[in-house]
């Protein structure tokens, strides 16, 4: 297999007459290495581990549990995806409105939400709708932050309704 | 009224607004407004690409004018369409061909959108354009 890219570390000997690559792994890993890359990598790893993943499993399953039931509370929100052993996420619908516009409004207030069909067309035509607003829940967030999104919705719904 | 002369009443509308709340219940206030593109046109063909929510788009040409009409399933898409109806309907060809569209930038537009929707309304830009040209190209040829 020819090498897809050119650089520092990936030529053993080069001549007018000939090129010779060096052997693997090093011929397709051209140039510097990711080092940072690799890095970060590590102290993510020790990180979590750390921390433990169980307990940050439990604290997510706790935040999508409180974000389940604030949603579930608020009239006309609709929730897609409800599979008892999900990860933290939730999809949802506000009334009749398109996610794209409660998505920018929430997005005012600096709430990241995600919208659209998530690269998941055939699951929206199975529900018929447009797409979903997407929020997702992991170990740095929190229950006020939540709160914060409950607002938010609340606000979508008088701006559109 | 010009192109020049309706963007520059937008960016004076937009002025009295002080907060980005207020600006987009205006925006959606346009939505409601759009000139409604007739049903029979919201097909696949008058889709416009690149927009996140569904952009239909029509136009066609009276007394040297081009007319467009649309319509959208998101209100505040449906909003920044209508504002750039307002800004090209019934306006010469060559006039919305040759258009700078600054009104945009200057009522803060472009910075709330991400770059996906921002595409998305550059996308319709280019079509109401691609537009003109067409019409323009058609009423030479005759």
């Amino acid at each position: 297999m020819p090498p897809y890219q050119t650089g520092g570390e990936m030529v053993e000997s080069v001549s007018f007459f000939e090129t010779t690559f060096n052997v693997l792994p090093f011929k397709f890993e051209a140039g510097t290495p990711n080092v940072e890359a690799v890095l970060g990598m590590g102290a993510a790893i020790k990180y979590l581990e750390e921390t433990g993943m169980e307990s940050i499993a439990a604290y997510e399953d706790d935040l999508l549990a409180y974000g389940t039931k604030k949603l579930k509370e608020i009239e006309g929100v609709q929730l897609y995806g409800t599979a008892c052993k999900k990860t933290g996420v939730l999809s949802f619908l506000i009334d009749n409105i398109h996610p794209y516009d409660a998505g920018t409004i929430i997005d005012k207030f600096s709430i990241a939400v995600r919208t659209g069909h998530h690269c998941a067309q055939p699951v929206m035509d199975r529900f018929g709708i447009p797409g979903t607003i997407r929020a997702s829940f992991a170990m740095y967030n929190t229950k006020e932050e939540i709160d914060q999104l409950v607002e938010a919705i609340h606000q979508v719904k008088k701006m559109f309704g | 009224m010009t192109i020049k002369e309706i963007q520059e009443q937008i960016i004076t509308e937009f002025g009295n607004f002080d907060d980005w709340m207020d600006r987009y219940n205006h925006l959606i206030d346009m939505g409601k407004s759009c000139p409604l593109i007739d049903e029979k046109y919201k097909t696949k063909s008058f889709l416009i690409s690149g927009c996140q929510s569904r952009v239909w788009l029509h136009a066609s040409m009276s007394d040297g004018e081009i007319i467009f009409t649309a319509d959208s399933d998101a209100v505040i898409t449906k909003g920044i369409v209508n504002l750039l109806i307002r800004v090209f309907s019934k306006q010469p060809a060559d006039d919305i061909i040759a258009a700078d569209i600054s009104f945009i930038d200057a009522i803060g537009l472009n910075e709330h959108l991400s770059p996906t929707r921002s595409n998305g309304l550059m996308a319709m830009i280019k079509q109401m354009k691609l537009y003109a040209l067409a019409f323009k190209t058609k009423a030479a040829n005759q």
